[in-house]
C-alpha cells in the first residue's frame, strides 16, 4: 500500500497519454507555455518596449504577426513576454503555496490535537475572504506590482492547499503501515519524511496543477485592474487592459492576450483533472 | 431450446418467457436460453450460487438490464408477446403488470422523500385515482403489508424505518398497482433471521390471497422449500434442474442441486463441518465444452467434457439437464 | 423500529436547534478573526498607513495630522478595539480620499453589486442545470462530452475578459456602459445588468453544472433509481424527483461557497462595465490606498460570504430530512 498511491499517479499519466489524445495536446501545449516562459526574450522578434510611434494599431503583416498595439511595439513580443511573466508569477504562487500547504496540512494533520485546533480556525479565516478580496487588501497594503501579487496569490491559496493536504494526511493517517509504525516507535520525523510525504505526492502535483490555473486567473484580474504587474513590462492582464481601449478598431488587442491566458488556464485544469483521475480513478467523470 | 417446458404446470401461463439469452457486451453470453414459466397463484423458486445468471434473468423480463448488457428472447405475459431485446417494449409493463422486490431495503428508497410520496408516485404513474384517493390506498397498503401504524410510517423518511420495515415498504409499493406478477430477487438476504421470515410470510400470504405469481430469486433453498410449489436450479447461466419441490428435494437428478440440498441439509442439522460446492461458477464468457458443471462434479466422468447435455423429461414430470442423471438419482 | 418515529421528532428538534447554534458559534469565531486579519493587513505592513495615503510629496505636518486623526499614534490593541467597537456600531471611518463616511459609501453600491452578483447566480443556474441533466442522462453522448469541453471553457475564462468579449459582439444591441437605477425605467435599469450577470454569471455556471452532473451520475446508479424504473416511473420524473433531489443537496453547498466568489468576480466586471459597484469602489480605494475605505470593503465582503455560507449551511440541513431529523444519539 505504501506505495500504490504514489506509484499510482506516475503509472497511470504515461499510458493515458497514449490513449487520450486530449491529454496529448494538453501536455504539448503546457509544454510550449513553459518555453515560452523561459525563452521569451530570445524568442521575440523584435524588442517589446521598442514604440514606433508612426506604426501605431497596426493590423497583422509580416513583419508584425500580430500587429502593433497603441504605442506602435511589436504585439507578438509583447505577448510573449506577457506569457513569460504570467507563467512566472503563476508558477512561484503554486509552488510556494503548494509547500505553505504542505506544511501547515502535516503538521496539523499529523500531530492534531490543539496545534491542529488553532491552525485549523487560521485556515478557516482565510477560507472566509474570496481569493480575490484577500490579495486586494494586501495588495492595498503592499502597494501595487509583481512582487506584491505574488505575496497576496499566495497567501490567498495557502489556506486550500493546506485544507485539502491536511484531509489527505488525516486519511493516511489511519491506513495500516502508518499506524504500525506509530504503534512500534518509529520517530514521527522519519515516518512524515518516508510514508506520508509520498504518499502526499499524488495529491500535491493535482493541488499545485489547480492553483497554477488560478493563480494564472487572479494574476490577470489584479493585472487588468492595474494592480498586478506594472507596465511597461507586458502580462496578459495588463495587455488585455491597454488592448480595451482600441477594442472596436484592434480586437485582437484584447482578443490574443485573453484567449492565450485561457488556453493555458484551461489546459492546467485538464491536466489537473487527469491527474487526479490517476491518483484516483474512482471518482466519477 | 423447445425443449417441453414443464409438464409440472397445467394449463395456461401467466408468464411464459422462452429463450432468454443475455449477452455481456465485450465479455461475452451469461445467460443461454432459459425458460421460465409461471401461473398465476404460484411462488417459483429459482436458485443458484450468486454469478450463475438468475438476477439477470429476472431483470431482463423487467427490461431494466445494467448498460452494456443485451437480452434476447420473448415473454409471453397474459397472452401477449413482448420481445425482450427490445427493453423499452417492456415499459408498460413495469408497475403496472409486473412489479419488483428488490435485494437491499436500506438503499431501494429515495432517501430524501416521503412514503407516502414515494408510494403516491408510482399510483400516479399507473393508476387514475384522486389525491385523496392515493392517500387512502398508501394507509390501505402499508396495512396490508402489516405495517402497525401506517398513517406514521406514511410520513417517515426512509432513514426513520428499520430494514424489516422498509422492505414492507417496498412490498407495498410493489403491489400498490395490483399486479400480477412479482419478481423478488433475494428478499430477505438483507435482513435479520427472525424479520426474513415475516417478510416471507408475507410474501407467501400475497400469493394465496391475491393470486399473485411470484419469482423468487434466491440462493437458499431453504426458502424455496418452505414457500415454492416449483423450483429451478441455474448453474452458469442454464437451467440445470427444474421440478415440483418435493421431487427436486427428495430426489435431486442433477449433481448441482444435489451438492446445493446437501449444503442445506448440513446446515441444517449442524454437521460440524459445513459442506460446500468446492470451485467456484465458471467467469461469464468462458468457452465451455460439453457440460458447465463437469469441472466441479464429483460425478463427471469422460463424456461429461465432451457432450453439453440438455434439458430433458423425467419420469415424474421435472427436467434435467446431465448425462448421468439417472445413475444419480437412484443413488 | 416505530419507537424511533415516534420519540424522534422533539429530540430531533433539540439537536437541530444545537447544530445550528454550534454553526453559529463557529461562523462568530470566524468573523473575529477576520476582523483581526482585516485589521492587521493594514496596520503591520512597513510604512506609514498615512503616508501611504497621501503620497511622497506631502507635508511631513500634514503626514502627522492624518496620522493623528486616524489614531495611528495609539497602540495596536486599542486601534484595533476603537475600529471593531465603531464597526460593529456601523461606523467603518471615513474615507480618505472621498471624505464620507465608508459605510455610506459602501451602502450605496452594495446593492449595485448585489444585483450583479444574485442576477448571476440566477443565470447561471437557470442555464447550468438543465445542462446538467441533460448531460447526467446521456452520459457519454455528444452533448455531454462538448458540454464539458464548454464548462472547462467557462471556469478558465477570465470573467473580465468574457465580459470584454461580450461587448465586443453586443455593444449594437445592449447598453455596455455604466449603470441605470430603477428609475430610469425598468428596460434601462436590467438592460444594464444583462451582459454583466452573464460574463460573472458563465464561471459559475460551469461549476454548478460540473458538481451537479456528477451527483445526478451517481445518483442514477443507486439502488432507489432502480426501484423506481422497475415500477415504471417515468424516466423525467425519475430525473427530477428522484436523483436531481439527491444531487441538488451537495450543489447547494458549492453555491453557498460561490457567493464569495461572485462577489471578487464582480469587482473586475463592474471595472469592465464602469458600473459603479462596491467592487470598482474597493479597487478605486486600493489603488489611492485609502485605506480606511478598503477596510471597510473587505470586511463587509467576508461578513457577506461568511453569513451567506452560514445561511446555506442551515438551509441544507432544513431541506435534508437526515439532517434534520436525525436525533444525535
Amino acid at each position: 500500500m505504501a506505495d500504490t498511491l504514489t506509484a499510482g499517479t506516475r503509472r497511470g499519466l504515461l499510458p493515458r497519454i497514449r490513449t487520450d489524445r486530449v491529454l496529448a495536446v494538453a501536455l504539448v501545449v503546457a509544454a510550449c507555455y513553459v518555453v515560452v516562459a523561459l525563452a521569451a526574450p530570445v524568442l521575440t522578434p523584435e524588442d517589446p518596449n521598442a514604440q514606433h510611434l508612426l506604426a501605431t494599431l497596426q493590423g497583422p503583416s509580416g513583419a508584425h504577426l500580430l500587429g502593433t498595439d497603441e504605442y506602435g511595439r511589436d504585439e507578438l513580443s509583447r505577448l510573449l513576454l506577457g506569457v513569460r511573466s504570467s507563467m512566472l508569477v503563476g508558477a512561484i504562487v503554486a509552488l510556494i503555496s503548494s509547500v505553505g500547504g504542505l506544511i501547515v496540512g502535516l503538521v496539523s494533520g499529523y500531530l492534531r490535537g490543539p496545534v491542529d485546533v488553532v491552525l485549523s480556525r487560521i485556515v478557516d479565516v482565510g477560507l472566509a475572504f474570496p481569493t480575490l478580496v484577500l490579495s486586494l487588501a494586501l495588495i492595498s497594503a503592499l502597494g501595487p506590482g509583481a512582487r506584491s501579487t505574488v505575496i497576496a496569490l499566495t497567501l490567498g491559496f495557502i489556506p486550500f492547499s493546506a485544507r485539502v493536504l491536511r484531509s489527505a494526511v488525516l486519511r493516511l493517517r489511519q491506513e495500516g503501515f502508518i499506524e504500525s509504525a506509530r504503534v512500534t516507535g518509529v520517530h514521527p520525523g522519519r515516518i512524515v519524511l518516508r510514508h506520508v510525504l509520498p504518499n502526499l505526492l499524488g495529491t500535491l502535483a493535482v493541488q499545485t496543477t489547480m492553483v497554477f490555473a488560478y493563480a494564472l486567473l487572479g494574476e490577470a484580474g489584479l493585472s487588468y485592474v492595474g494592480l498586478g504587474v506594472q507596465p511597461p513590462t507586458p502580462s496578459l492582464g495588463n495587455m488585455i487592459a491597454a488592448g480595451q481601449v482600441h477594442a472596436l478598431q484592434a480586437p485582437r488587442l484584447t482578443v490574443a492576450p485573453g484567449l492565450a491566458a485561457a488556453i493555458i488556464i484551461m489546459t492546467l485544469l485538464f491536466i489537473g483533472d487527469a491527474l487526479r483521475d490517476a491518483a484516483d480513478p474512482l471518482t466519477v467523470r | 431450446m423447445s425443449a417441453p417446458t414443464n409438464a409440472v404446470l397445467d394449463g395456461a401461463a401467466l408468464v411464459d418467457a422462452t429463450g432468454v439469452a443475455i449477452t455481456v457486451d465485450g465479455v461475452g453470453p451469461a445467460v443461454h436460453g432459459v425458460d421460465l414459466r409461471l401461473a398465476a397463484g404460484e411462488m417459483v423458486g429459482l436458485v443458484g450460487e450468486s454469478g450463475c445468471g438468475k438476477s439477470l434473468t429476472a431483470f431482463s423480463l423487467l427490461g431494466l438490464l445494467p448498460a452494456g448488457v443485451r437480452a434476447a428472447g420473448e415473454l409471453r405475459f397474459a397472452g401477449t408477446a413482448y420481445d425482450l431485446a427490445a427493453p423499452d417494449t417492456l415499459r408498460p409493463l413495469r408497475g403496472r403488470d409486473v412489479a419488483m422486490v428488490s435485494q437491499d431495503p436500506l438503499t431501494a428508497l429515495n432517501p430524501v422523500s416521503r412514503i407516502d410520496h414515494q408510494l403516491g408516485d408510482v399510483m400516479r404513474t399507473h393508476l387514475d385515482l384522486s389525491r385523496a384517493q392515493r392517500r387512502a390506498r398508501v394507509l390501505e397498503l402499508l396495512e396490508r403489508v402489516g405495517i402497525p401504524s401506517p398513517r406514521r410510517v406514511a410520513r417517515a423518511y426512509p432513514f426513520e424505518l428499520s430494514g424489516g420495515m422498509r422492505q414492507r415498504v417496498l412490498i407495498a409499493m410493489a403491489i400498490s398497482c395490483r399486479p400480477r406478477l412479482l419478481i423478488a430477487d433475494e428478499p430477505t438476504t438483507a435482513l435479520d433471521t427472525t424479520v426474513q421470515a415475516q417478510i416471507m410470510e408475507l410474501l407467501g400470504g400475497l400469493v394465496r390471497d391475491e393470486g399473485l405469481a411470484m419469482l423468487l430469486i434466491t440462493h437458499d433453498l431453504g426458502l424455496v422449500a418452505q414457500h415454492c410449489s416449483r423450483v429451478c436450479v441455474m448453474y452458469a447461466g442454464e437451467i440445470v434442474e427444474h421440478g415440483a419441490v418435493r421431487a427436486v428435494l427428495d430426489r435431486p437428478r442433477h449433481p448441482y442441486a444435489r451438492a446445493l440440498i446437501e449444503c442445506l441439509a448440513s446446515r441444517d442439522t449442524g454437521v460440524a463441518r459445513l459442506a460446500t460446492i468446492e470451485g467456484t461458477v465458471p467467469p461469464v464468457g468462458a468457452a465451455i465444452e460439453g457440460c458447465r458443471f463437469a469441472a466441479r462434479c464429483h460425478y463427471a466422468d469422460h463424456r461429461c467434457s465432451v457432450t453439453r447435455p440438455r434439458l430433458t423429461a423425467t419420469g415424474d414430470g421435472g427436467l434435467v439437464a446431465c448425462l448421468r442423471s439417472e445413475e444419480i438419482a437412484d443413488e | 423500529m416505530l419507537v424511533r418515529v415516534v420519540a424522534g421528532s422533539a429530540r430531533a428538534w433539540r439537536s437541530f436547534a444545537w447544530q445550528i447554534a454550534t454553526k453559529t458559534a463557529q461562523t462568530l469565531i470566524v468573523l473575529l478573526g477576520a476582523t483581526i486579519a482585516v485589521f492587521l493587513m493594514v496596520h503591520v505592513v512597513p510604512g506609514d498607513p498615512a503616508r501611504a495615503a497621501l503620497g511622497a510629496q506631502a507635508s511631513p505636518q500634514a503626514v502627522a495630522e492624518l496620522h493623528k486623526q486616524l489614531g495611528l499614534d495609539r497602540p495596536l490593541v486599542v486601534q484595533y478595539w476603537n475600529w471593531l467597537d465603531q464597526a460593529v456600531h456601523g461606523n467603518l471611518g471615513r474615507s480618505i480620499m472621498l471624505t464620507d463616511p465608508v459605510s455610506t459609501l459602501l451602502g450605496q453600491r452594495l446593492i449595485v453589486t448585489a444585483q450583479i452578483a444574485a442576477l448571476a447566480l440566477v443565470v447561471s443556474l437557470v442555464v447550468a442545470i438543465p445542462a446538467s441533466l441533460v448531460s447526467a442522462r446521456w452520459r457519454g453522448a455528444f452533448a455531454d462530452r462538448s458540454a464539458r469541453v464548454v464548462v472547462l471553457a467557462g471556469i478558465a475564462i477570465p470573467s473580465f475578459w468574457l465580459a470584454l468579449l461580450l461587448i465586443l459582439a453586443f455593444h449594437s444591441v445592449l447598453p455596455v456602459y455604466g449603470y441605470a437605477p430603477l428609475s430610469a425605467g425598468v428596460w434601462a435599469h436590467f438592460s444594464h445588468l444583462i451582459l454583466p450577470a452573464v460574463a460573472l454569471g458563465a464561471g459559475h455556471a460551469a461549476l454548478v453544472f460540473e458538481i451537479n452532473r456528477i451527483g445526478l451520475i451517481e445518483a442514477i446508479q443507486e439502488e432507489y433509481v432502480r426501484t423506481a424504473r422497475a415500477h415504471g416511473i417515468p424516466e423525467w420524473r425519475i430525473l427530477l424527483r428522484y436523483a436531481l433531489r439527491n444531487a441538488f443537496l451537495p450543489t447547494i453547498t458549492v453555491i453557498g461557497v460561490q457567493v464569495g466568489y461572485l462577489l471578487g468576480g464582480a469587482m473586475l466586471v463592474e471595472t469592465v462595465f464602469a458600473i459603479p459597484g462596491m467592487g470598482r469602489l474597493l479597487i478605486t480605494a486600493v489603488t489611492a490606498r485609502d485605506y480606511p475605505l478598503v477596510q471597510g470593503g473587505v470586511l463587509v465582503t467576508v461578513v457577506i460570504f461568511v453569513v451567506v455560507n452560514l445561511l446555506v449551511d442551515v438551509s441544507y440541513s432544513l431541506i435534508d430530512p437526515r439532517v434534520r431529523r436525525r436525533s444525535r444519539g
